[in-house]
């Protein structure tokens, strides 16, 4: 068994492949994509997606920076309100566990350990978070929304607490692409 | 984007004549890609389906790792949005629900027309066409459209438009077309 609130007080670092399906209600693919994804405490996170299309999201600790190659386009913002209660939130130790979620028991479906989480705030954008860990380590994340969509998010690859290099975490906008929003 | 060939006023051009009627015959289509509008120093993207069949269509769009999911239906009679945090709101048409909903005038409407490379039927319109007869350029409804990328094989929908009003640019780019 994990105690959640430990396993992501205690993470510091985190490095893995992912892979990500979105259903909608009636449980159809609305769309699958795939990437690589890196994670340092406090606030730093990137996620790169290969597919469907590109896409890079990176939050320096500050600002949160959206990169659209396809429509040649960057976005950026202020940290603190763009992550809201999203896994990312979680994920980063930008909002820890038991101050945003109230845990659920364990529930063992298809290998993993599941927790369910739910938030204590009414006006969160999801309905409920489901983490899956294997063998004590986490494997997978599941957002169900309040239209009944579900967000499945699975690791591969997953390294816990490696040392990364701290440019991964600084974001460049490439020339000749808009930089649109807020630097400050 | 790309370099179009020369570009002509469009109602000149041959090649522009056989497409648009090549283009009038499609009313099934679905499309996946990414959307981007910016206004002003604000600037918000997601990722696109659009399925129309007919009048009737459904849009989907979703930010990253799922969240903010946006749901549209509608048909001639009206249209309903879905929100991933459970909102619902309708309206009679596209354009005044997605107003109401994100705070930005997005031409829906129009979109459904632009994003095949062909103006809106019956709206005026100036239109610039490449010696290949692909729309490059149509000013309409006061917006102005460009098309930076094309499919390479025939029918040659577009890969890539912008759509400027005053200060709020709409950004297409297409990764698969299903006609």
């Amino acid at each position: 068994e994990v105690s959640v609130t430990q396993y992501f007080r205690e993470l510091q670092s985190l490095d893995a492949g992912f892979r990500q399906v979105v259903l909608d209600a009636n449980g159809r693919v609305a769309q699958r994509s795939a990437g690589h994804m890196a994670m340092a405490k406090p606030a730093r996170f990137r996620w790169d997606y290969t597919e469907p299309s590109p896409q890079t999201i990176v939050a320096d600790g500050k600002r949160l920076w959206v990169y659209d190659p396809g429509l040649e386009q960057v976005t950026v913002k202020p940290l603190d309100n763009a992550l809201g209660s999203t896994p990312l939130a979680l994920l980063s130790g930008v909002a820890p566990i038991d101050q945003a979620f109230s845990v659920g028991k364990v529930q063992r479906i298809q290998g993993l350990d599941w927790y369910t989480l739910t938030p204590k705030s009414s006006d969160s954008d999801f309905q409920s978070l489901r983490i899956g860990f294997g063998d004590g380590e986490l494997a997978a994340i599941e957002l169900l929304d309040k239209l009944g969509g579900r967000t499945r998010l699975d690791f591969i690859g997953l390294k816990h607490n490696p040392a990364l290099d701290a440019a991964e975490f600084v974001f460049t906008p490439p020339a000749g692409v808009d930089v649109i929003g807020d630097r400050s | 984007c790309a370099v179009a060939p020369p570009v002509g006023d469009a109602n000149d051009n041959p090649a522009w004549r056989v497409r648009s009627a090549q283009l009038a015959k499609i009313d099934r289509w679905q499309v996946q890609g990414r959307i981007g509008v910016v206004r002003g120093r604000e600037a918000w993207s997601a990722s696109l389906a659009w399925r129309q069949d007919g009048t009737q269509y459904a849009i989907d769009l979703l930010g990253p790792f799922g969240a903010g999911r946006v749901h549209v239906e509608g048909d001639a009679n009206g249209v309903t949005l879905f929100t991933g945090d459970g909102q619902q709101l309708s309206a009679a048409d596209a354009d005044e629900l997605i107003e109401r909903a994100t705070g930005v005038a997005v031409p829906v409407a129009a979109l459904r027309d632009w994003v095949l490379g062909r103006p809106q039927a019956g709206v005026p319109a100036r239109l610039q066409a490449d010696v290949r007869g692909r729309l490059t350029r149509i000013e309409q409804a006061g917006w102005v459209v460009e098309y930076g990328a094309w499919q390479a094989q025939a029918p040659e929908l577009p890969l890539k438009l912008r759509a400027e009003h005053g200060d709020v640019q709409v950004r297409l780019s297409i990764e698969r077309w299903d006609t």
